[in-house]
C-alpha cells in the first residue's frame, strides 16, 4: 500500500481541495499508519499553539459572537400594550382582570416566541446539514416517490455509507419515519425521525427505504411510502430537475 | 461533561449552548494565536470571533474520525488569521514591538500549566534543528505560507512541506519524552 504522507500536512491544516480530502479519507479508514501519522501532526500543531503565552480574550467578544449567529425571528410582541377603558367603579376589578390578562398574553407571546426560536433554529440546522451534503463532490441524490409518482422528497448518499432521506413534510403528529435496510430477504430498522430529514448507514444493504410508522416505530413496516437501490445511479438530469427519479413503493415493499 | 468533540457534533445540529461551551474552554488559546500571528489587538479579536462564527456555520465539515476538536478550531483560527494578513498585504511587527504592560493585553504567563507546557515545548523545541525551529516559527506563528517559505529560501513547495512536516513528527516524539 502507498502512503500519501505529502498530502498529510495540508490535510491537517486544512490547506488540501475537497476531492483531494476525500481521496485522503478513504485512505486513512483503511490504514492505521497514516492516521498515527495524521494524529501526531495534529497534536504537534496544538502543542504549538498552546506553548504561546495565554492572553485574554477581549469580553466583548463573546455577545458580538451571539449577534452575529443570531437568526432573524419575528418580533415576540411581548412589549404590546393594551389600552382598556372602563367605568370608574369597575376599574379595580377590571384593572386586576387586565393585569392577569395581559400576564397571561406576554406568557403566551413568549412561549410562543421560544418555540419559534427553537424551531428556527432546528429548520436553520436542518438546512445546514442538508447543504453540507450538498457541497460534498461524492453526493449522489434521486427523487423519492410514493406509488402514484408524486415527490416524497430526495434521498442523498455520500461514499462513506451515510444516507439521508431529505423528507417534503413532517410526519403528523403521533407518527414518525422510520427508515429500513433490506439485503437477502432481511429486513432491519435503521432509525426514526419526527422531522423531515433522517440519517442512515447504507453500508452492507442492497435498498433502503422508509415507512410512516406510530412514534416509536414499529417492528415491522405498516405504511411504506418507498425505497431506492443502493449504490444510488443518478444519471444524467433532465434540464430544471435536480436528480433523478429512481425510487419506488411495490408490493414487495421492504421485503428484500 | 461532554468532550470538545462531542460538543462539536452537538452544535452540528444547532445547540448554541455547545459553541458557548466551546468559547469559554478555547477562546482565549484562539485569540492567542490570532494576536500571535496578526500582532494586533483590533485584528486578532475580529479572527477571534470570525473563527467562532464558522465554526458555528461550518460545525458539519468536523469529522471525530480523523482529528480533535482544538485542531479542528485552531486551524480556522491560523488560517482566518492568515487570510487577515493577505487581505491587508502587509506583515505586523515584531512579537517585541507589542505593548505588554498594555492593561489591555492581559497576558496570564502565571499560570502553572500553562507555565509548564511552554516550558515543555520550548525544550522541545530546543532539540530541534535551526532550521526546523525557523520553518516551525514562519509557519505556524507568523502566518507564512508554505509557498512563500520555498520562495524565501529557494527551496522547491514540496521539500519546505516534507521539512514542516519532518520538524512536527520529529516534535511530538520530543514532547512524548521531555
Amino acid at each position: 500500500m502507498s502512503h500519501p504522507t505529502d498530502f498529510l500536512l495540508d490535510y491537517a491544516l486544512a490547506e488540501l481541495e475537497p476531492e483531494k480530502s476525500l481521496e485522503l479519507e478513504a485512505h486513512l479508514r483503511q490504514c492505521e499508519s497514516c492516521r498515527s501519522e495524521l494524529k501526531a501532526l495534529q497534536a504537534s500543531f496544538v502543542a504549538l499553539s498552546e506553548s504561546l503565552p495565554l492572553a485574554t480574550a477581549p469580553a466583548a467578544s463573546w455577545a458580538i459572537i451571539q449577534e452575529r449567529i443570531k437568526p432573524q425571528t419575528p418580533s415576540s410582541g411581548i412589549t404590546e400594550e393594551k389600552i382598556i377603558l372602563t367605568p370608574i367603579k369597575n376599574r379595580r376589578s377590571w384593572q386586576a382582570f387586565a393585569l392577569a390578562a395581559s400576564f397571561i398574553l406576554a406568557l403566551a407571546g413568549f412561549f410562543w416566541a421560544f418555540q419559534t426560536q427553537q424551531n428556527y433554529k432546528q429548520v436553520r440546522a436542518e438546512q445546514r446539514k442538508v447543504a453540507g451534503w450538498l457541497s460534498r463532490p461524492d453526493v449522489a441524490s434521486v427523487q423519492f416517490l410514493d406509488d402514484k409518482g408524486d415527490r416524497l422528497g430526495s434521498v442523498l448518499t455520500l461514499s462513506d455509507g451515510r444516507a439521508l432521506f431529505v423528507l417534503r413534510d413532517p410526519p403528523e403528529k403521533g407518527l414518525a419515519y422510520q427508515a429500513w435496510g433490506m439485503v437477502n430477504g432481511q429486513r432491519t430498522s435503521l432509525g426514526l425521525s419526527n422531522r423531515t430529514l433522517l440519517e442512515v448507514s447504507y453500508t452492507g444493504y442492497d435498498f433502503i427505504g422508509t415507512s410512516l410508522e406510530p412514534e416509536g416505530g414499529s417492528p415491522a413496516p405498516t405504511h411504506p411510502l418507498g425505497r431506492v437501490a443502493i449504490p444510488l445511479e443518478p444519471r444524467p438530469a433532465p434540464e430544471n430537475k435536480p436528480d433523478t427519479p429512481t425510487s419506488s413503493k411495490d408490493q414487495t415493499f421492504l421485503e428484500g | 461533561m461532554d468532550t470538545e468533540e462531542q460538543l462539536i457534533i452537538r452544535l452540528q445540529s444547532g445547540d448554541e449552548t455547545s459553541l458557548a461551551k466551546l468559547y469559554d474552554l478555547l477562546s482565549n488559546q484562539v485569540f492567542s494565536l490570532a494576536l500571535q500571528i496578526l500582532r494586533n489587538r483590533e485584528d486578532a479579536q475580529e479572527v477571534l470571533q470570525d473563527t467562532f462564527v464558522k465554526l458555528y456555520q461550518n460545525a458539519e465539515r468536523f469529522n471525530p474520525e480523523f482529528g480533535s476538536a482544538r485542531a479542528y478550531i485552531y486551524t480556522i483560527a491560523r488560517n482566518e488569521s492568515r487570510m487577515r494578513l493577505r487581505a491587508k498585504q502587509s506583515r505586523p511587527q515584531k512579537l517585541a514591538d507589542i505593548d505588554l504592560h498594555d492593561p489591555a493585553s492581559t497576558f496570564e504567563a502565571n499560570q502553572v500549566t500553562d507555565h509548564d507546557s511552554r516550558i515543555t515545548v520550548a525544550k522541545a523545541l530546543e532539540h530541534l534543528t535551526r532550521e526546523d525551529q525557523h520553518l516551525l516559527q514562519a509557519s505556524f506563528f507568523e502566518g507564512y505560507s508554505h509557498a512563500e517559505l520555498a520562495e524565501q529560501t529557494g527551496l522547491p513547495l514540496g521539500t519546505i512541506k516534507s521539512k514542516v512536516r519532518r520538524a512536527l513528527l520529529k516534535l511530538r516524539d520530543l514532547l512524548g519524552d521531555v
